[in-house]
């Protein structure tokens, strides 16, 4: 476990020195996050909406009080997905694609001697293959989160008016109480954390495979498992500095 | 000009390279040869940079990189610093054909060619677009540019990486096995290109191999391992002469090589008689 963790700082010292040519590396950026980015919209914005969903209808069952004004359910639901669902539950989803993609791919060059070949070459190939992703994921990820926050106030919108029995009105009106800036800033603040844990860690159990194609299986799985614990781990000790 | 001298390496506690010492000549191919598991492939990598040597000296006409790289030390001491920048300045004069050619899997043909050309050369895009045609044409694959790695024959894709390792006209070509897992015509093929290519550039070419007829047709100087000990060295035709009983046995494992041995023998004792 220790020299585990040892070796993950090792290769981030390497991912982080200066990369290769400059122009070169931009383009690898762009072409990451249409990769990783780009290609998680639609997962995002359909696990979104349906949690979105979810979530105005356990709130609608829950806070059914004559004490408790109609509107509050919309409050809550931004609350919700804004401080928690979205950063969080996509972040897992995301460690799931993003990760598993990621360590699949730079597994398959370690065991295929891509990766040899570009050290031969005389490129640092830690920070040539790895640093991109990073970038790309620490660049697209908030963004994927603004879009979830989006679609899932959407789905609880469509919900709430349609079997919900509230109005459009009330639910907006509920969305826009008590408005709070730094409810969207914790949830970036949170999104960039995890998206570099996703990134890192999932090239960390990608770039590190020895052996055949069981062994960039295994890769992947522990990309995924390790990205979700060190998010929910994370997850608890922002929440704890942040709030 | 290559040369190792007194080159050690150990995984964990079990040595697997004997203070090996060898001088591979520019102009010629020098083969290293041996069986499966003799350490032929670690000698390579360490060759090239991808293992570090626990004693031993590496030089690349008279620069001696394989000292101090390979730290993986946060803090490196100014020796490991400079055998690092040494390694980097060498590695960019070297080029590799690995043994499944090692293409990457993201870029068409053309581009893998123009890979390391758009790394370490100011050539503007239509120069190393010439430069990568010039390539392919040399190993005679003059249309596929635009085809994937996917698309290509496992000897299309040797040639490939050949057209790849070419492209900034490296000093020092290393091929590791670069007719495993293809059919005789192909590999004579592939062996005839990297005798051209060696002559043609006049570079220090070092291919490993357990074929033999690889080893009879470009083998300018034969290195054997065997054990992780250089067992023998020769050519590839006094190689049919030598006595040393791993070798034949080495030999003797290829019936035509078998047959051919056999052969040698009764014409080398009737001109004996």
């Amino acid at each position: 476990m220790i020299s585990t963790i040892g070796r993950y700082f090792l290769l981030m010292a390497k991912v982080f020195s200066p990369p290769g040519k400059r122009k070169l590396f931009w383009k690898q950026v762009v072409e990451e996050i249409h990769q990783l980015g780009f290609d998680s919209i639609p997962i995002v914005s359909l696990v979104s909406i349906f949690v979105g969903a979810a979530i105005t209808i356990q709130l609608q069952i829950n806070m059914d009080s004559p004490w408790i004004p109609i509107y509050a359910v919309g409050f809550a639901t931004r609350k919700a997905i804004v401080m928690e669902l979205a950063p969080t539950i996509i972040g897992l989803i995301l460690a799931g694609k993003i990760g598993s993609h990621i360590a699949s791919q730079l597994g398959t060059m370690r065991i295929t001697e891509q990766i040899d070949a570009i050290e031969v070459m005389g490129l640092n190939s830690a920070s040539y293959l790895i640093q991109p992703k990073i970038i790309a994921c620490l660049i697209f990820n908030p963004i994927l989160i603004m879009l979830s926050i989006v679609a899932a106030l959407f789905g609880g919108w469509a919900v709430g008016i349609s079997i919900g029995g509230m109005s459009s009105y009330e639910f907006i009106y509920g969305l826009q109480s008590f408005p709070h800036n730094f409810d969207l800033v914790y949830a970036i603040i949170k999104t960039i954390v995890f998206a570099f844990f996703i990134s890192s860690i999932s090239s960390f159990y990608g770039y590190s495979v020895q052996g055949g194609a069981i062994e960039v299986g295994k890769a992947s799985t522990k990309a995924v498992v390790n990205s979700s614990i060190a998010i929910i781990l994370s997850n608890l000790v922002l929440t704890q500095l942040l709030m | 000009m290559i040369e190792v001298r007194h080159l050690n390496k150990f995984f964990g506690n079990r040595q697997v390279l004997f203070d090996i010492n060898l001088k591979l000549e520019p102009g010629i191919c020098n083969l290293i040869i041996g069986q499966s598991g003799s350490g032929k492939t670690v000698l390579m990598k360490l060759m090239v940079g991808l293992l570090t040597p626990d004693s031993g000296e590496i030089l690349f006409d008279g620069r001696n990189f394989a000292a101090h790289a390979g730290s993986q030390s946060l803090h490196k001491t100014d020796a490991e610093k400079n055998s690092e920048k040494m390694l980097t300045a060498i590695r960019r004069e070297i080029g590799m054909v690995f043994q499944g050619g090692a293409l990457f899997d993201s870029m068409s043909v053309l581009d893998n060619v123009i890979f390391p050309m758009d790394m370490f050369t100011k050539k503007s895009r239509r120069e190393k677009l010439k430069r990568a045609q010039e390539c392919l044409e040399r190993v005679d694959l003059k249309g596929a540019g635009k085809l994937w790695p996917s698309e290509l024959s496992g000897g299309m894709r040797k040639r490939v990486a050949i057209a790849r390792a070419i492209a900034v006209e490296p000093r020092y070509l290393f091929c590791d096995e670069p007719n495993s897992g293809l059919d005789p015509r192909t590999s004579e093929l592939i062996d005839s290109l990297i005798s051209e290519i060696t002559k043609e550039y006049q570079i220090t070419t070092v291919v490993n191999t357990h074929d033999m007829n690889s080893v009879l047709k470009i083998g300018d100087t034969v290195n054997f391992i065997y054990e992780g000990k250089l067992w023998w060295q020769g050519n590839g035709k006094s190689i049919l002469d030598t006595d040393n009983p791993e070798i034949i046995h080495f030999m003797e494992a290829s019936e035509l090589t078998k047959r051919l041995l056999h052969s040698h023998r009764i014409i080398q004792k009737a001109a004996g008689n």
